[in-house]
């Protein structure tokens, strides 16, 4: 099931549609995808990505949801690509739209 | 959100053999509980565990009585890994020692009280609690057959680093997932890391009063969190790649694993679950503002918390490494951190920093920490017992 090889990047549920880092990725190299049951196909980032950072492992359209640990953690706010990194310029937070008092004590918009 | 595996035979075969409680409770430990009513009667009461097998000490230390504090202590007696309870007191503190006794004793487990003023100081006291003590260890208990859904699983992180949201919580999360799909039990906490969650935990509550206590715990938890300004997200997070608040939350909930929250059980009354599922502990502060060991962050109150709940066992998740054990209930550690694994295999059950060496799967380990269950269930004892670990707090 597994590959004595450390992935580069690991998903971390089976319904999530992004992967995260385990160390700084340079761009459009394959990468090594660790999944939930064993090695998915490698996936090659559109930019570096650091440590700790997600890659969508599929397109994820403007308004679906990014999904990482089987739960939604924001909604995407353009289109994104597979490959593409997925962080606070083109994901907003749930939170927002669940709980305006959130919103207000982060000092941020709803 | 849910996406159940396919059960194995494995975990759905296997029993074990517990101890039958008169509340209709199994117990997977046959534990003699020594509860003191104040610090005066901590020593006396080690003296006289140091005498005996299988006996635990915890109690209370303050000299003044505190309703919080009876009724967490009332709540260990009754974890069905508790065979019986040994209640020490000085005599003259302000807790009613002898009423914790006989409230215990009403609930049809063996109990009975030493007053150390009333034995002639510590080797009477000791004599006499080892003899008391011996005697409630001779009632004889039944033996009966329990399987994994028989179990209360409580999960907990203490010592978080990088490596928990990763490796050592999603894995537990999977076994979560998979013991709640065999019909066991699992109870979560840790409030203030809901922040966020609101959503994904609302939207699939099993009721709307579930939704509601939810809410109500993450509101408080909020409150809370900016009261004393360890909330949201920080730009240090946001530069380490974490990009929302519920994102931040999840690397911590995500060892609950992903099914509906079944029902929310109140802090500071520490309530068993009465269904199967997974179950909310709600911070104390929801009913009961005031009461002894709200808002008090700690690996052993953590663990302490799920034992009064009725937790079996817990499975405690760490990054940079926790010795933390207890006499009620045996706790596994799931080290993510393939250093601290190194550094600490001692205190260590499972090594999940297999998960980023790329040894194992995420769903290897958490089969792994399922197994481990099934065999402490069964009689092996787990790190921290064998090193005799026994913290608590009240």
């Amino acid at each position: 099931m597994t590959s004595s090889t450390p992935p580069d990047l690991i998903v971390l549920h089976d319904a999530d549609n992004v992967a995260t880092a385990l160390l700084d990725l340079p761009p459009g190299q394959p990468a090594r995808v660790a999944g939930i049951h064993g090695p998915l196909p490698d996936l090659a980032p559109s930019v570096a990505i650091r440590l700790g950072h997600k890659v969508a492992i599929r397109d994820v359209p403007a308004g679906e949801l990014v999904v990482k640990h089987g739960y939604p953690i924001g909604r995407a706010k353009k289109d994104i690509a597979t490959g593409e990194h997925v962080h606070v310029h083109n994901v907003l937070s749930l939170s927002r739209e669940t709980d305006v008092a959130t919103a207000e004590s982060s000092g941020k918009g709803v | 959100m849910v996406a159940l595996a396919t059960l194995s035979p494995f975990d759905a075969a296997l029993r074990f053999s517990g101890f039958a409680r008169a509340d209709g409770q199994v117990g997977i430990r046959n534990r003699l509980l020594i509860l003191f009513t104040v610090v005066c009667a901590e020593e006396i009461s080690r003296r006289i565990a140091y005498q005996l097998e299988d006996a635990v000490v915890a109690g209370w230390r303050d000299c003044n009585a505190n309703t919080g504090a009876r009724q967490k202590m009332l709540r260990l007696a009754a974890n069905p890994n508790v065979g019986a309870v040994l209640v020490l007191s000085l005599g003259c503190e302000s807790t009613d020692a002898p009423a914790i006794a006989e409230e215990i004793r009403a609930t049809g487990k063996p109990a009975d009280f030493v007053s150390i003023q009333a034995a002639g100081g510590t080797r009477s006291a000791v004599a006499l609690g080892v003899e008391k003590a011996r005697q409630l260890q001779q009632v004889p208990v039944e033996q009966v057959e329990i399987g994994l859904s028989d179990l209360i699983v409580g999960v907990e992180c203490g010592g978080s680093d990088t490596t928990s949201g990763i490796a050592a919580n999603p894995a537990v999360g999977y076994a979560s997932d998979r013991l709640i799909a065999t019909g066991g039990t699992v109870i979560f906490e840790e409030t203030n890391e809901l922040l966020g969650c609101e959503h994904s935990l609302t939207a699939q509550a099993a009721t709307p009063e579930i939704a509601g206590e939810i809410l109500a715990a993450i509101r408080i938890a909020r409150d809370w969190g900016i009261r004393n300004n360890v909330r949201a997200i920080s730009a240090g997070n946001i530069e380490g790649g974490l990009t929302t608040i519920e994102e931040k939350s999840l690397g911590a909930v995500c060892k609950a694993g992903t099914t509906p929250v079944v029902g929310v059980l109140h802090g500071g009354e520490w309530e068993r679950p009465t269904r199967p599922g997974l179950h909310l502990l709600a911070p104390y502060y929801v009913r009961q503002e005031g009461w002894t060991g709200g808002g008090t962050i700690s690996d052993p109150n953590g663990v302490t918390e799920l034992a009064a709940c009725g937790a079996h066992v817990v499975v405690f998740t760490t990054g940079r490494g926790t010795v933390t054990g207890s006499g009620i209930v045996p706790v596994i550690k799931v080290c993510g951190n393939p250093e601290t694994y190194a550094r600490m295999a001692e205190n260590m059950d499972i090594d999940a920093g297999t998960i980023i060496t790329g040894r194992r799967t995420i769903a290897e380990v958490g089969e792994e920490i399922l197994a481990q269950i099934c065999a402490t269930a069964s009689g092996e004892l787990t790190k921290a017992e064998d090193l005799g670990h026994s913290e608590f707090h009240i």
